[in-house]
């Protein structure tokens, strides 16, 4: 029979444990502190259009400055430094807000969605967007705030105040630090093999679990010592628990918080409605796939386009009109094929079409028979 | 709907097979979630090997024969010895306890648990398929399941795939007709929820209800295992079904009931069918296991060693049905890549590290997936700790096997990351995935090993023949 740990074990490894971390936390700063923040300044709504630069033609009118969406609108804002930024807007359509910052000078813009990815939904009819740029990509003091705006519809700024980042080297840290440290996880379709790892200190690039390993190493020795000092062999079990535990519950907090904000909590017992609403950071494709499901027959032969080597889009769209069989068009091609290429169809034996962002017409023979904007509908064969 | 009845009908199934084996625990709270693992199992080995072994389609009426199977040789069983003497009744083990002490640490740790499960089950309800090995891969697997025709293609993907993720899923469907691709989804969070309760009911039946928390505790302290129950991929399924098979090896380390090694075997054989790792991995964790039986059984009774290599037979099965679906090369695509690999003289390529890169640029970014980037939590620190600190216990408890077999896929995971696929550690790819399994039998373990100690007062007044003291004769006590 092994040893038993006496009832009052846990509690006599607790006190020790609470002494050992007494020591353990002179060596460890505490986590990132709240900086003072400048207070949000307002862009006057007929300088915004001076303010910013994009690839489509910018309009303003009395409402503000407003940017239609066909499939993809790029709004680069001249707001160097820039934490933060508060949006008040009128919309309509379905709309992908993803933003990052880029550097003003750079002459090609990044992967916006390489980590960390921040998007958010744009609901239709007015609203408010608080963005935190301090947790995007490339964040610095001579970068610019990047909004990309996907989907289909009209996007009016009726008004933006923006947060300019701390003079002082050491509050724009402590701000960069808190901003990543609390920052939602970002969840993408390339969110697979890694999750973005945590840092400790963003600024210095340190890491989280290193931080967090060492003061467990930390804690061990110093339990370990205190009981080889009262003429025990080792820290009993309990003492080892409760250290490995007083180091990770704050880690699995953290975690379990950014996890819960960015993941889709909503009750829907319907699943076309789960595939409607849920994909996050592609919500024409969510929308038009439910569309295409409701509108094909079960025997339908499929062929999916999407937008030049885009493999998302027309991946997604055979996956959720599985078990139809489905097929990606490639023009030229003799035959099509689909996912992991075992359906296969010549362009004769296709019944229906459904195109998302395609930079082609409507092949000859087919008329829409739904859509969800003008470059996100289904065809069928006449 | 159609998910819930599938789910009751593997769950039914699973229990019959358990009885029919004779490996019920002769309790609810373990057997229920211990017969999803085995019913998903044999539901999986049974529809694969009938498919493409005997060329049967995969229709409503021979996935309901697949899941009655068991209940037919429960009934023969009971026919055949009629007339005969009683076999005799299951008999719960002695010395439950459910209430973990001291309660108010328990308590926390229960709520990070719940609040964990929640989020989880929510997301990965919510989320539909969203990645391209998802689309192509693990999450069409079950589709092409449903179809049930087969081209070279849709085989390859099924064998990447494995029976266990393949067929559960399409159960619902194939029952109703209808295909509701969050099912998927469904079979990964309903395997979460039992590898949980299996966790703390086996635990707590045995009296040690701080093992079993403290291991969901340790469990969903990893955070890219959590993430990846609310993927539609299957390196979670991967570790739920190995964690489940490891619960029960730990038991037969710590009380040396036969029984457990057998169900312990049971769940391997489940894990072997997910994913093609699946076997590479399960393989070694059995072999281990196996060795463990035959080194505490070599100067005594080797019957247990026999009936755990006439649990393994029916495996040939799907080693069959698999050379039959993809031939032999395709059956054995690690074996095939492995001697490619040592006959390659010279070193390996890396992408986007030049030519000429070797094995040991691979290890900086392995270890940083291990102890740095947050995987795993801080497991990899607490880890050699413990076994440090606690040697003399690890040996005196008897868990230096169940740490062997983590050490044995430890050592696999390295040698994939670091000679196989140096590749994908440099660019900080598949070596987190591959980890996954680990780690969740690592946590498991040092839960074993940390909270384990504190037994209940009733063990003590056991008799012999349950503790480590008469093992042997406890060996085919339930």
């Amino acid at each position: 029979m092994h040893a038993e740990a006496p009832p009052h074990a846990w509690l006599a490894a607790g006190r020790r444990l609470l002494a050992a971390a007494a020591v353990a936390m002179l060596a460890f700063a505490a986590p990132p502190a709240r900086a003072e923040s400048p207070p949000l300044r307002e862009v006057p709504v007929q300088a915004l259009a001076g303010a910013a630069k994009s690839n489509v033609p910018l309009a303003t009118s009395s409402l503000g400055l407003e940017v239609g969406v066909e499939t993809a609108s790029i709004l680069l804002l001249a707001l160097q430094g820039a934490e933060e930024l508060e949006i008040e807007y009128q919309a309509s359509g379905i709309l992908l807000l993803t933003f990052l910052t880029v550097d003003a000078s750079a002459r090609s813009l990044p992967d916006h969605r390489g980590p960390p990815y921040r998007y958010v939904r744009v609901p239709p009819g007015r609203g408010r967007l608080d963005l935190d740029l301090l947790s995007t990509a490339h964040w610095s003091r001579t970068g610019i705030p990047y909004l990309l705006l996907e989907g289909s519809g009209r996007f009016i700024i009726t008004r933006l105040r923006y947060r300019p980042s701390p003079s002082d080297r050491a509050s724009l840290r402590e701000a960069l630090d808190r901003a990543v440290f609390f920052a939602p996880l970002p969840i993408g379709y390339t969110t697979v093999n890694i999750l973005e790892p945590p840092y400790w200190s963003y600024a210095e690039g340190s890491f989280l679990y290193d931080r967090l390993g060492a003061a467990f190493l930390v804690l061990a020795g110093i339990l370990a010592l205190g009981y080889l000092l009262a003429r025990r062999r080792s820290p009993p079990a309990p003492a080892l628990a409760l250290a490995a535990l007083v180091v990770a519950a704050p880690a699995d907090l953290l975690f379990l918080g950014k996890l819960a904000r960015a993941a889709p909590l909503s009750v829907h017992l319907d699943p076309e409605a789960r595939i409607r609403e849920n994909y996050a950071y592609a919500p024409k494709l969510g929308a038009l796939a439910a569309l295409a499901r409701a509108t094909l027959r079960p025997d339908d032969r499929v062929a999916v386009e999407g937008h030049g080597p885009d493999w998302f889009a027309p991946e997604a769209l055979c996956f959720n009109l599985a078990p139809r069989r489905c097929v990606t068009i490639r023009p030229g091609e003799r035959e099509y094929v689909g996912l992991a290429g075992v359906d296969r169809l010549r362009p004769d034996e296709v019944d229906a079409i459904v195109s998302i962002d395609a930079d082609r017409p409507l092949p000859d023979g087919f008329s829409r028979v739904a859509e969800v904007s003008d470059n996100a509908y289904i065809a069928r064969r006449r | 709907m159609s998910f819930l009845l599938a789910v009751a009908l593997l769950l039914g199934s699973g229990l019959s097979l358990l009885s029919a084996l004779r490996l019920r625990t002769g309790r609810w709270a373990v057997d229920l979630p211990l017969s999803w693992f085995a019913g998903t199992g044999g539901f999986a080995m049974g529809s694969f090997a009938l498919r493409f072994l005997a060329g049967v389609r995969y229709t409503a009426a021979t996935a309901l024969a697949v899941l009655a199977l068991p209940v037919t040789a429960l009934a023969l069983r009971a026919l055949l010895r009629r007339g005969g003497p009683a076999p005799a009744a299951s008999v719960p083990p002695p010395g439950g306890r459910w209430l973990p002490r001291p309660a108010w640490l328990f308590a926390l740790l229960a709520a990070y648990v719940g609040a964990t499960t929640a989020v989880v089950v929510l997301q990965g309800v919510n989320t539909p398929t969203q990645t391209d090995d998802g689309f192509r891969v693990r999450a069409f697997a079950p589709v092409l399941a449903f179809r049930d025709v087969f081209g070279p293609e849709a085989r390859e993907v099924l064998t990447m795939a494995g029976p266990v993720p393949s067929y559960v899923p399409s159960l619902g469907w194939r029952l109703t007709g209808a295909v509701d691709h969050f099912h998927v989804n469904g079979a990964i969070l309903v395997s979460l929820v039992a590898f949980l309760a299996l966790a703390v009911a086996l635990a707590s039946s045995r009296g040690r209800p701080e093992r079993g928390w403290a291991a969901a505790f340790a469990a969903l302290s990893l955070p890219l295992f959590v993430y990846h129950c609310t993927t539609t991929y299957a390196d979670a399924t991967l570790a739920l079904y190995l964690g489940a098979a490891f619960f029960f090896f730990l038991e037969f380390g710590l009380e040396g009931r036969g029984a457990d090694a057998e169900r312990a075997l049971l769940l391997l054989l489940a894990a072997a069918m997910v994913k093609r790792e699946g076997e590479l991995v399960a393989g070694a964790v059995g072999l281990v296991l196996v060795l463990q039986v035959a080194w505490e059984s070599r100067r005594s009774d080797r019957r247990l060693l026999a009936r755990l290599g006439l649990l393994c037979l029916p495996y040939l099965l799907v080693v069959g049905a698999r050379v039959a679906s993809v031939g032999v090369e395709g059956a054995f695509p690690f074996l095939r890549m492995a001697v490619h690999k040592a006959a390659a003289a010279p070193p390996a390529t890396v992408p986007g590290a030049g030519p000429g890169v070797s094995a040991a640029a691979a290890l900086p970014p392995f270890l940083w997936a291990v102890f740095s980037s947050g995987s795993a939590g801080i497991l990899y620190w607490v880890l050699p700790v413990a076994v440090a600190l606690r040697l003399r216990e690890i040996v005196g408890r008897r868990l230096a096997w169940a740490l062997g077999a983590v050490a044995v896929l430890l050592l696999q995971a390295g040698v994939t990351s670091l000679w196989l696929f140096p590749e994908y550690t440099l660019n900080q790819g598949t070596v987190h995935r591959q980890l996954i399994p680990v780690s969740v039998l690592a946590s498991v373990w040092l839960a074993a090993l940390l909270a384990g100690e504190q037994g209940p007062p009733e063990l003590a007044a056991l008799p012999a023949a349950v503790g480590p003291a008469g093992r042997s004769k406890a060996r085919r006590a339930g």
